[in-house]
């Protein structure tokens, strides 16, 4: 049917089909930032567009339904303001706000954000925090908390004047750097403010071919038979393949260096499948609605197995074992025939001799859940020959080396006939350190010869894709009476899911950071007694795999719940209680004697710990003194039901990995004066081009427009192993600072050159770099592009350009302290949290906003953890959650108040100072929050989420 | 799959398609993607039933009347206001007519639970029914299809109360109680948060036995979100504050 549009104020006609959403007939027309989230029926408002003025989900209505009204989209809204000759209006004030403000992360949502807010502020001039929380609360935002967006909003409507500095206490002298430390705007956020086709799937080809998965609706079982002709026969499908077509290869989807620290127990498709949403079959088809059809028409006759979902029960005897195929690759101490993905045994000091000495021995144990990344952009996915036959496949990764390398086998081709391109990405969090389903394209295009692209819906992101791995955790703590831990211990039993991607490295580090940072006092202190042991099962559950925080929010769960317990039993101050025993400046991180995510431990001391600063920031920002132990403050005049409670969480995480992590970076000046910066590391949101292009500014002297960054392909760009471990901003920005000083190193003996006279010879050594000038000692100077085109054109022509890679010896822990206030009803166990401060010690922070930022959002994705995420699953393994209206992620109208302080110090194992920051937030809300609630009302929770009813049952003792 | 889209001018028009068994009635869509039959769709946007009005001691709400509408217009009623975010954020809003969530909403859902307790008048054609929606819920899948909702009526003078437990403040209720008080002291409750539609907790006078009469309704209300045993503790909790406050 033809119908007619009037969008962004030009009317035109379409042929749509009655069922086209007017989602993809708006993409399908080239308005691109009008994204997908994996949905149908508008849950995460990534398609908002504005109909006669008011935000819609453009998935769920129809093309047609939107005739006779007018439709705007993100880019009706602004645009470049240089565009060469041709003047634009340049972007909306509101736009440059969502810059100025850092409200962008992966920017993803921004469009949606930025429609629905330009609603409110076109009809409500001066509107109050509660309508902007509202205005854009039916678009979800996984990446920023959305305090950013919301103050961008009220700085666009001019209700008050924005700080958008967090609150930093530095006791750093003697430094002053002309761009590290600046609240620079993100190098990426004008693209993604006007919603520019940036990410996989904005991207289309000629002949271009849609790829479906038909997924496992068993268990656990084989595939007796499997009839694909009809489907093969349906007109538009291109290709069928089964296990039948496709050659054996055992690999890991864990995106991971090598060796890959994790069995190889996975095949692109196998004769089993291993979990309800285990793959069975692969379609590519002219369009998603055939390959759908197609699906349907594959016959499919299973042998059921019996099924395994019970962790406690793998390893005994009897149990069904999931992996008996031969090409099982074991990796330390997996043994298939026990279900057992990866065994953990460190033994640190004499733990039972600790515990004899403890006055008190206090034995508890603990759960935490399988919850999702949920990255509102889905996984995606696109692959084609290039014109010298060599795959290219362009993906939302966080793995773009490592996704090469591990697809080499699995499709028979050499590692250099393999490019993977990454776009920008729509947040991955762990999601998408995994090689999740770029065999999937690859594989349909070998078989066709075309171009193919899959993406996954939401459903198949929670049955199909990865999480953080549920654990049951045991505590054992020894302590004597003045509050100095003699002896910890724990043990975790981890179900892993049907494969073990991540098995030893998520649990090891559960252990690793969480159990690191008591060591106890006194001689305990030189010689702590801890002890972590644990064991990665198969299950018939979907895999776990990496998820932000990688193993820690698990262990601080147990780890801060446990100390809470003790301090309240033996009635020491909590606080007090932690910092006597926490680790402390000049001590060795006492796991770096005993385990290296399977490879050589090597000691390491922790130079830089402020610890009790943020200690001390953050319970004056919260206001700690005059609310612990206050029963006044705990009540609610009028309010007999109502119980506020205040709780605190110490945590420490890890800063990539030593002698592993590696990134490069290369640099080259052009003839303006300006650099391209090309680096391996991905960015998935986080700023981490805008920081590391801080980091070349700062040594090259100019500003950070100048550096034009490009992030990252694996032809065109140096390796990087990737966006995890919280390493990026340190191990890539090692590497940029090495590049950055190659380059500025050579600039300075020519511009020596340049500025040398007869009379007067200027050394390399004196030319200080600066406002895109060399200068010499006396005042002279050349600029950058004086230089660049002296030695690009003049005279001794050369390219100048640095190179540089990095790898650290050293992981130096960020940590932090963690505040929670609530509100409970102490008879229906209804939960509010009202309020998160968190004191950050992250070294020097690169950029205030892009850091608190970081901090932001994790809060609120660790809010989640505490009280609401969860994955269950019946009896049958299907899944209880399947799209985000029972997955609850929290909407902007419903977020507490945030507060970021960071406690700046001199990391000195880093040119710049800094640690990590991305990871850290995950760790400490759950416990916080625990704490809080029993400070409230005495209830003790053991198993996260606090849910209404977990919280009743604790409050009244019931099993 | 949708085969065909029709947008009828009156509502005889749309009568006439509705009469098709494969013609299914469309309002804001959102409910698109749970039609997994061929059918063809009428969209009841030009028919005018979004109106809000008063008249005298009734409010008359069309069909097509969005839940922002219906936000804007009980601006005052907080009870009302916590109903409708709870269930649809501000997109969803524009979109989900009260219709729309009547026919395709379930047990879970807080703003039905609400409407089920108001128990308006629904009215529909052809043949100019009016039925209060109690009625309509409780036969649902007996009514024949083919028919056009046009309005619900609703009672001016009544109090309202409304309380939800869920994970976070706009989560899914895991139990969800409303309540409305006319001045005769008839008292009507109803729980939500559960099953396949909200349960009528009890139609009475405000001194009857509250407590029971929620003991009684959540006796079964175990699923995989909650046990029926917290949904009893905490409902008879949250009947005991309404009927506080009610007094």
């Amino acid at each position: 049917m033809i119908i007619n549009l009037e969008i962004n104020h030009i009317k035109s006609s379409y042929e749509v089909a009655p069922g086209d959403s007017l989602l993809k007939v708006l993409r399908s027309n080239g308005f691109f930032g009008t994204k997908f989230g994996g949905c149908k029926s508008g849950e995460c408002g990534a398609c908002t567009v504005l109909m006669d003025g008011k935000p819609v989900n453009s998935c769920s209505i129809l093309a047609a339904m939107a005739e006779g009204h007018s439709i705007e989209t993100i880019e009706g809204i602004g645009e470049h303001p240089e565009q060469g000759w041709k003047k634009t209006r340049g972007i909306s004030n509101l736009q440059k706000e969502f810059i100025n403000s850092g409200a962008i992360q992966c920017g993803y949502c921004t469009p949606a954000m930025i429609l629905a807010a330009k609603s409110l502020l076109d009809k409500e001039k001066r509107p109050s925090e509660e309508q902007i929380r509202d205005s854009i609360s039916g678009v979800l935002c996984r990446c920023t908390g959305y305090l950013k967006p919301v103050q961008a909003i009220e700085a666009a409507s001019g209700v008050k004047d924005i700080c958008y500095k967090p609150a930093i206490f530095s006791s750093i002298e003697g430094k002053s750097f002309e761009r590290i430390g600046k609240e620079d705007p993100k190098v990426d956020a004008f693209k993604l403010v006007q919603g520019k086709a940036a990410f996989t799937d904005d991207f289309e080809m000629r002949e271009m071919l849609y790829a479906k998965v038909l997924h496992s609706p068993i268990a656990h079982g084989l595939i007796k038979n499997i009839d694909v002709e009809a489907a093969k026969n349906l007109p538009g499908v291109r290709a069928v393949l089964t296990y039948k077509d496709l050659p054996r290869v055992a690999y890991s989807s864990a995106g991971q260096s090598d060796p890959i620290p994790g069995p190889l127990d996975m095949f692109s498709l196998d004769q089993k499948v291993r979990f309800v949403g285990d793959r069975v079959a692969f379609v590519a088809a002219d369009t998603e609605e055939i390959a759908e059809q197609a699906l349907k028409l594959i016959k499919v006759e299973y042998e059921e197995l019996p099924t395994l979902f019970d962790s406690e029960k793998a390893m005994q005897p009897g149990a069904p074992i999931l992996h008996d195929e031969p090409e099982y690759m074991n990796f330390g101490d997996s043994d298939p025939k026990k279900n057992l993905a990866a065994a953990i045994r460190i033994d640190i000091g004499d733990v039972d001799k600790g515990f004899q000495e403890a006055d008190e021995i206090f034995e508890n144990v603990f759960e935490v859940p399988k919850v999702q990344q949920c990255h509102i952009e889905p996984h995606v996915a696109l692959s084609y020959w290039d014109e010298n036959d060599r795959m290219v496949i362009r993906t939302s990764t966080q793995v773009p080396f490592h996704a090469r390398r591990i697809l080499a086998p699995v499709l028979g081709l050499p590692v250099k006939r393999i490019r993977v391109i990454k776009p920008r990405i729509g947040g991955g969090f762990g999601g998408k350190q995994e090689v999740l389903i770029e065999d999937v394209v690859a594989h349909l295009t070998i078989a066709t010869g075309k171009p193919v692209r899959y993406e996954y819906t939401r459903e198949e992101e929670f049955i199909a894709a990865r999480s953080r791995h549920p654990m049951k955790i045991w505590m054992k703590t020894g302590v004597k009476k003045d509050g100095t831990i003699t002896a910890n211990e724990m043990k975790a039993l981890t179900d892993t899911g049907a494969y073990g991607c991540h098995a030893l490295t998520v649990t090891g580090n559960t252990g690793h950071k969480a159990m690191a940072l008591y060591v106890g006092d006194g001689k305990y202190r030189k010689s702590p007694n801890i002890r972590f042991y644990a064991d990665i099962v198969y299950t018939n559950h979907p895999p776990a795999g990496a998820y932000r925080g990688y193993g820690v929010p698990q262990g601080y769960w147990a780890v801060e719940r446990q100390m809470e317990i003790i301090a309240k039993k033996l009635n020491l101050d909590p606080i007090e209680f932690r910092l006597k025993n926490a680790l402390r400046p000049g001590e060795l991180h006492p796991f770096s004697t005993a385990w290296s995510e399977g490879r050589e431990p090597r000691p390491e001391t922790v130079h830089l710990i402020e610890l009790e600063k943020c200690v001390e920031h953050g319970r004056k920002a919260i206001n700690w003194d005059q609310k612990f132990g206050n029963p006044t403050w705990h009540t609610i005049p009028g309010k007999p039901h109502l119980r506020k409670g205040i709780g605190v969480a110490l945590v420490m995480q890890g800063t990539a990995i030593p002698y592993l992590d590696m990134g490069g970076a290369s640099i080259k000046l052009n003839d303006d004066g300006s650099f391209n910066l090309l680096i391996g590391a991905t960015d998935l949101g986080t700023g981490s081009d805008t920081v590391l292009g801080q980091m070349a500014a700062e040594i090259l002297g100019v500003p950070l427009e100048d550096i034009i960054v490009y992030s990252s392909d694996t032809d065109f760009t140096p390796f990087d192993k990737g966006a995890y471990a919280s390493s990026t901003t340190y191990i890539s920005g090692g590497a940029v600072t090495k590049a950055a000083k190659m380059a500025a190193d050579r600039i300075k003996i020519r511009a020596a050159e340049m500025l040398s006279t007869e009379k007067f010879a200027v050394t390399p050594e004196e030319i200080t770099l600066k406002h895109s000038k060399a200068y010499a000692k006396d005042g002279r100077s050349v600029t950058l592009q004086e230089v660049a085109l002296s030695t690009l054109h003049h005279r001794d022509q050369e390219q100048i350009m640095g190179i540089g890679s990095f790898m650290s010896p050293a992981s130096p822990p960020p940590f932090a302290a963690q505040f929670a206030e609530i509100t409970l009803d102490i008879e229906t166990g209804k939960l509010i949290v009202d309020k998160l401060v968190m004191a950050v010690d992250a070294g020097v922070v690169v950029n205030p906003l892009t850091a608190s930022g970081q901090i932001e959002g994790g809060m609120i994705q660790a809010l989640g953890y505490a009280v609401c995420e969860e994955m269950k699953y019946n009896n049958k393994g299907e899944a209880r959650e399947k799209d985000l209206k029972d997955y609850h992620i929290f909407r902007s109208d419903e977020v507490p108040q945030l507060e970021t302080i960071f406690v700046e110090a001199f990391e000195p194992s880093h040119p710049f100072g800094i640690k990590a920051v991305a990871e850290i937030p995950m760790d400490g809300v759950a416990p916080a929050v625990a704490n809080a609630i029993a400070d409230a009302c005495g209830a003790q929770l053991y198993q996260n989420p606090a849910t209404p009813e977990r919280i009743w049952r604790a409050l009244n003792n019931i099993e | 799959m949708i085969k065909a889209y029709y947008r009828p001018k009156s509502i005889d028009e749309a009568l006439k398609l509705l009469e098709y068994k494969t013609n299914i009635p469309i309002g804001g869509g959102t409910s698109l993607s749970q039609i997994k039959r061929d059918v063809s769709v009428v969209d009841l946007q030009n028919l005018s039933l979004n109106s809000i009005q008063e008249e005298n001691e009734i409010i008359r709400i069309g069909s097509t009347t969005t839940l922002e509408s219906m936000l804007i217009y009980f601006d005052q009623s907080k009870d009302i206001k916590e109903a409708i975010k709870i269930e649809a954020s501000r997109n969803q809003r524009e979109q989900i007519t009260i219709a729309g969530l009547v026919c395709a909403s379930g047990g879970r859902s807080a703003l039905l639970t609400l409407l089920l307790a108001i128990n308006p008048i629904m009215k529909w054609q052809p043949g100019n029914v009016e039925i209060p929606l109690g009625e309509y819920l409780a036969q649902k899948n007996y009514w024949k299809k083919g028919i056009l909702i046009t309005d619900f009526v609703f009672e001016k003078t009544v109090k309202i109360r409304f309380e939800s437990i869920g994970r976070s403040p706009y989560d899914i209720p895991i139990l969800c109680i409303a309540a409305v008080k006319w001045s005769s002291n008839r008292l009507r409750i109803t729980a939500g948060g559960f099953g396949d539609l909200p349960t009528l907790v009890m139609d009475g006078n405000i001194n009857d036995n509250l407590e029971l009469a929620i003991e009684n309704s959540l006796l079964a209300a175990s699923d995989e979100w909650a046990s029926a045993e917290y949904r009893i503790a905490a409902g008879k909790k949250i009947v005991s504050r309404i009927k506080n406050e009610f007094e």
